[in-house]
Protein backbone atom coordinates (compact mmCIF):
# COMPACT_ATOMS: atom_id res chain seq x y z
CA UNK A 1 0.00 0.00 0.00
CA UNK A 2 2.78 2.39 1.00
CA UNK A 3 4.80 1.40 -2.07
CA UNK A 4 1.79 2.02 -4.33
CA UNK A 5 1.32 5.46 -2.82
CA UNK A 6 4.95 6.36 -3.32
CA UNK A 7 4.81 5.07 -6.91
CA UNK A 8 1.81 7.26 -7.63
CA UNK A 9 3.42 10.33 -6.07
CA UNK A 10 6.66 9.82 -8.02
CA UNK A 11 4.68 9.28 -11.20
CA UNK A 12 2.52 12.36 -10.64
CA UNK A 13 5.55 14.46 -9.71
CA UNK A 14 7.37 13.47 -12.89
CA UNK A 15 4.21 14.04 -14.92
CA UNK A 16 3.73 17.54 -13.51
CA UNK A 17 7.38 18.46 -14.11
CA UNK A 18 7.22 17.20 -17.70
CA UNK A 19 3.91 18.97 -18.31
CA UNK A 20 5.22 22.28 -17.00
CA UNK A 21 8.43 21.86 -19.00
CA UNK A 22 6.33 21.25 -22.11
CA UNK A 23 4.12 24.30 -21.39
CA UNK A 24 7.17 26.44 -20.67
CA UNK A 25 8.74 25.32 -23.93
CA UNK A 26 5.53 26.16 -25.78
CA UNK A 27 5.25 29.58 -24.11
CA UNK A 28 8.86 30.60 -24.55
CA UNK A 29 10.28 28.96 -27.63
CA UNK A 30 7.52 28.26 -30.09
CA UNK A 31 5.10 30.48 -31.90
CA UNK A 32 1.62 29.47 -30.89
CA UNK A 33 0.50 27.59 -33.98
CA UNK A 34 3.66 25.91 -35.22
CA UNK A 35 4.39 23.57 -32.34
CA UNK A 36 6.06 20.19 -32.41
CA UNK A 37 3.63 17.34 -33.06
CA UNK A 38 4.11 14.64 -30.41
CA UNK A 39 0.85 12.73 -30.77
CA UNK A 40 1.64 9.24 -32.13
CA UNK A 41 -1.84 8.79 -33.59
CA UNK A 42 -1.59 12.02 -35.54
CA UNK A 43 1.89 11.21 -36.83
CA UNK A 44 0.98 7.65 -37.86
CA UNK A 45 -2.64 7.86 -38.93
CA UNK A 46 -2.97 11.55 -39.65
CA UNK A 47 -6.12 11.96 -37.59
CA UNK A 48 -6.11 13.88 -34.30
CA UNK A 49 -6.57 11.99 -31.01
CA UNK A 50 -9.22 12.98 -28.42
CA UNK A 51 -6.80 15.25 -26.58
CA UNK A 52 -5.06 16.79 -29.58
CA UNK A 53 -5.13 20.56 -29.32
CA UNK A 54 -5.09 20.62 -25.54
CA UNK A 55 -1.72 22.41 -25.58
CA UNK A 56 -3.19 25.10 -27.84
CA UNK A 57 -6.26 25.18 -25.60
CA UNK A 58 -4.03 25.66 -22.53
CA UNK A 59 -2.17 28.49 -24.27
CA UNK A 60 -5.49 30.22 -24.94
CA UNK A 61 -6.45 29.81 -21.27
CA UNK A 62 -3.12 31.36 -20.23
CA UNK A 63 -3.82 34.27 -22.55
CA UNK A 64 -7.27 34.67 -20.99
CA UNK A 65 -9.23 33.70 -24.08
CA UNK A 66 -11.56 31.07 -22.61
CA UNK A 67 -13.97 30.93 -25.55
CA UNK A 68 -11.37 30.01 -28.13
CA UNK A 69 -9.85 27.58 -25.61
CA UNK A 70 -13.21 25.78 -25.47
CA UNK A 71 -13.48 25.89 -29.24
CA UNK A 72 -10.06 24.27 -29.70
CA UNK A 73 -10.47 21.51 -27.11
CA UNK A 74 -12.61 21.64 -23.93
CA UNK A 75 -10.29 19.04 -22.34
CA UNK A 76 -7.84 21.91 -21.89
CA UNK A 77 -9.89 23.11 -18.93
CA UNK A 78 -9.65 19.72 -17.21
CA UNK A 79 -5.89 19.64 -17.78
CA UNK A 80 -5.64 23.23 -16.51
CA UNK A 81 -7.54 22.23 -13.36
CA UNK A 82 -5.35 19.16 -12.75
CA UNK A 83 -2.14 21.07 -13.43
CA UNK A 84 -3.05 23.98 -11.17
CA UNK A 85 -4.35 21.98 -8.19
CA UNK A 86 -2.27 18.79 -8.49
CA UNK A 87 1.26 20.03 -7.76
CA UNK A 88 0.13 22.12 -4.76
CA UNK A 89 -1.75 19.15 -3.34
CA UNK A 90 1.21 16.85 -3.97
CA UNK A 91 3.69 19.18 -2.26
CA UNK A 92 1.38 19.79 0.72
CA UNK A 93 0.99 16.03 1.12
CA UNK A 94 4.73 15.45 0.93
CA UNK A 95 5.47 18.17 3.50
CA UNK A 96 2.74 17.24 5.98
CA UNK A 97 3.18 13.50 5.42
CA UNK A 98 -0.56 13.03 4.90
CA UNK A 99 -2.12 10.74 2.31
CA UNK A 100 -5.10 12.86 1.23
CA UNK A 101 -4.15 12.88 -2.47
CA UNK A 102 -3.69 9.08 -2.53
CA UNK A 103 -7.04 8.57 -0.78
CA UNK A 104 -8.84 10.98 -3.11
CA UNK A 105 -7.20 9.35 -6.15
CA UNK A 106 -8.47 5.93 -5.07
CA UNK A 107 -11.97 7.24 -4.38
CA UNK A 108 -12.06 8.97 -7.76
CA UNK A 109 -10.85 5.80 -9.50
CA UNK A 110 -13.61 3.81 -7.81
CA UNK A 111 -16.22 6.36 -8.86
CA UNK A 112 -14.99 6.40 -12.45
CA UNK A 113 -15.37 2.61 -12.67
CA UNK A 114 -19.13 2.90 -12.07
CA UNK A 115 -20.91 2.30 -15.40
CA UNK A 116 -23.36 5.11 -14.68
CA UNK A 117 -20.53 7.60 -14.73
CA UNK A 118 -18.10 5.84 -17.06
CA UNK A 119 -20.44 5.43 -20.04
CA UNK A 120 -21.49 9.12 -20.29
CA UNK A 121 -17.85 10.19 -19.90
CA UNK A 122 -16.70 7.80 -22.63
CA UNK A 123 -19.47 9.12 -24.89
CA UNK A 124 -18.39 12.71 -24.17
CA UNK A 125 -14.77 11.87 -25.02
CA UNK A 126 -15.88 10.14 -28.24
CA UNK A 127 -18.01 13.15 -29.21
CA UNK A 128 -15.09 15.44 -28.50
CA UNK A 129 -12.90 13.17 -30.61
CA UNK A 130 -15.38 13.32 -33.50
CA UNK A 131 -15.41 17.10 -33.17
CA UNK A 132 -11.60 17.14 -33.20
CA UNK A 133 -11.56 15.14 -36.43
CA UNK A 134 -14.13 17.43 -38.04
CA UNK A 135 -12.15 20.50 -36.93
CA UNK A 136 -8.96 18.89 -38.30
CA UNK A 137 -6.88 19.98 -35.32
CA UNK B 1 -6.45 -30.45 -4.48
CA UNK B 2 -5.36 -33.26 -6.75
CA UNK B 3 -2.21 -32.78 -8.83
CA UNK B 4 -4.04 -33.31 -12.12
CA UNK B 5 -6.40 -30.41 -11.38
CA UNK B 6 -3.51 -28.14 -10.44
CA UNK B 7 -1.73 -29.17 -13.64
CA UNK B 8 -4.86 -28.43 -15.66
CA UNK B 9 -5.12 -24.99 -14.06
CA UNK B 10 -1.48 -24.19 -14.79
CA UNK B 11 -1.72 -25.50 -18.34
CA UNK B 12 -4.77 -23.44 -19.18
CA UNK B 13 -3.97 -20.31 -17.14
CA UNK B 14 -0.20 -20.51 -16.77
CA UNK B 15 0.51 -17.86 -19.39
CA UNK B 16 -1.59 -15.38 -17.40
CA UNK B 17 1.04 -15.25 -14.66
CA UNK B 18 4.69 -14.28 -14.27
CA UNK B 19 7.13 -17.20 -14.30
CA UNK B 20 8.33 -16.53 -10.78
CA UNK B 21 4.75 -16.77 -9.46
CA UNK B 22 4.14 -20.25 -10.90
CA UNK B 23 5.88 -22.29 -8.20
CA UNK B 24 4.08 -20.35 -5.46
CA UNK B 25 0.74 -20.86 -7.18
CA UNK B 26 1.49 -24.58 -7.56
CA UNK B 27 2.33 -24.98 -3.90
CA UNK B 28 -0.70 -23.01 -2.77
CA UNK B 29 -3.13 -24.82 -5.08
CA UNK B 30 -1.99 -28.32 -4.11
CA UNK B 31 -2.85 -27.44 -0.50
CA UNK B 32 -6.41 -26.35 -1.32
CA UNK B 33 -9.58 -28.33 -0.60
CA UNK B 34 -11.25 -30.08 -3.56
CA UNK B 35 -14.42 -28.02 -3.03
CA UNK B 36 -12.59 -24.76 -3.76
CA UNK B 37 -11.49 -25.94 -7.21
CA UNK B 38 -14.55 -24.55 -8.98
CA UNK B 39 -14.14 -21.07 -7.50
CA UNK B 40 -10.47 -20.94 -8.45
CA UNK B 41 -10.97 -22.29 -11.95
CA UNK B 42 -13.89 -19.99 -12.76
CA UNK B 43 -11.83 -16.84 -12.05
CA UNK B 44 -11.48 -14.45 -14.97
CA UNK B 45 -7.99 -13.17 -15.64
CA UNK B 46 -6.68 -10.49 -17.99
CA UNK B 47 -5.25 -12.11 -21.10
CA UNK B 48 -1.77 -10.60 -21.55
CA UNK B 49 -1.80 -11.28 -25.30
CA UNK B 50 -5.03 -9.42 -25.99
CA UNK B 51 -3.94 -6.58 -23.70
CA UNK B 52 -0.75 -6.40 -25.78
CA UNK B 53 -2.77 -6.10 -29.00
CA UNK B 54 -4.97 -3.40 -27.43
CA UNK B 55 -1.85 -1.58 -26.25
CA UNK B 56 -0.34 -1.52 -29.73
CA UNK B 57 -3.58 -0.47 -31.42
CA UNK B 58 -5.16 1.89 -28.89
CA UNK B 59 -2.40 2.51 -26.37
CA UNK B 60 -2.23 6.22 -27.09
CA UNK B 61 -5.83 6.54 -25.91
CA UNK B 62 -5.02 4.71 -22.67
CA UNK B 63 -7.49 1.88 -23.41
CA UNK B 64 -4.96 -0.75 -22.24
CA UNK B 65 -4.72 0.92 -18.83
CA UNK B 66 -8.50 1.27 -18.56
CA UNK B 67 -8.91 -2.45 -19.27
CA UNK B 68 -6.48 -3.36 -16.50
CA UNK B 69 -8.49 -1.27 -14.04
CA UNK B 70 -5.94 1.55 -13.76
CA UNK B 71 -8.56 4.18 -14.51
CA UNK B 72 -6.51 7.06 -13.12
CA UNK B 73 -3.50 6.19 -15.23
CA UNK B 74 -5.79 5.62 -18.22
CA UNK B 75 -7.19 9.14 -17.91
CA UNK B 76 -3.66 10.52 -17.58
CA UNK B 77 -2.61 8.62 -20.72
CA UNK B 78 -5.67 9.79 -22.63
CA UNK B 79 -5.24 13.44 -21.67
CA UNK B 80 -1.58 13.55 -22.71
CA UNK B 81 -1.93 11.87 -26.13
CA UNK B 82 -0.42 8.71 -24.66
CA UNK B 83 2.15 10.49 -22.52
CA UNK B 84 3.46 12.49 -25.51
CA UNK B 85 3.87 9.21 -27.37
CA UNK B 86 6.67 8.05 -25.09
CA UNK B 87 4.51 6.33 -22.49
CA UNK B 88 2.62 4.53 -25.28
CA UNK B 89 5.84 2.96 -26.55
CA UNK B 90 7.08 2.14 -23.04
CA UNK B 91 3.76 0.42 -22.32
CA UNK B 92 4.05 -1.77 -25.42
CA UNK B 93 6.87 -3.51 -23.56
CA UNK B 94 5.58 -3.25 -19.99
CA UNK B 95 1.87 -3.91 -20.29
CA UNK B 96 2.10 -7.73 -20.37
CA UNK B 97 4.06 -7.68 -17.13
CA UNK B 98 1.51 -5.32 -15.56
CA UNK B 99 -1.35 -7.61 -16.62
CA UNK B 100 0.41 -10.67 -15.20
CA UNK B 101 1.14 -8.88 -11.92
CA UNK B 102 -2.53 -7.89 -11.64
CA UNK B 103 -3.59 -11.49 -12.29
CA UNK B 104 -1.20 -12.75 -9.62
CA UNK B 105 -2.57 -10.21 -7.16
CA UNK B 106 -6.16 -11.21 -7.98
CA UNK B 107 -5.44 -14.92 -7.51
CA UNK B 108 -3.61 -14.18 -4.27
CA UNK B 109 -6.64 -12.29 -2.96
CA UNK B 110 -9.01 -15.11 -3.95
CA UNK B 111 -6.82 -17.74 -2.32
CA UNK B 112 -6.47 -15.69 0.86
CA UNK B 113 -10.04 -16.59 1.85
CA UNK B 114 -9.61 -20.30 1.21
CA UNK B 115 -8.31 -22.55 3.98
CA UNK B 116 -5.28 -24.72 3.40
CA UNK B 117 -6.14 -28.41 3.68
CA UNK B 118 -2.81 -29.42 5.17
CA UNK B 119 -3.08 -26.73 7.86
CA UNK B 120 -6.50 -27.91 8.97
CA UNK B 121 -5.42 -31.47 9.65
Amino acid sequence: MKANRNNLYTFLGLGFILSYAWIGYQLLAVSRHAGLVVCPLKIVAGIPCPSCGSTRSLMEIFHGDFLSAAMINPLGFIIFLILSIGPIWLITDLISGSESLWITFNKLEKQLKRPGLAIPLVLLVLMNWAWNIIKEL
Amino acid sequence: MSISKVDLFLMVKGKHFENYQISNIYNRLTGLRESDWQAVYMQDFHDPTSIQVISVLAGSLGIDRFMLGDVGLGVAKLLTCGGFGVWTIVDWFLIQGVAKEKNGEKLRQTLAHMPNESEQE
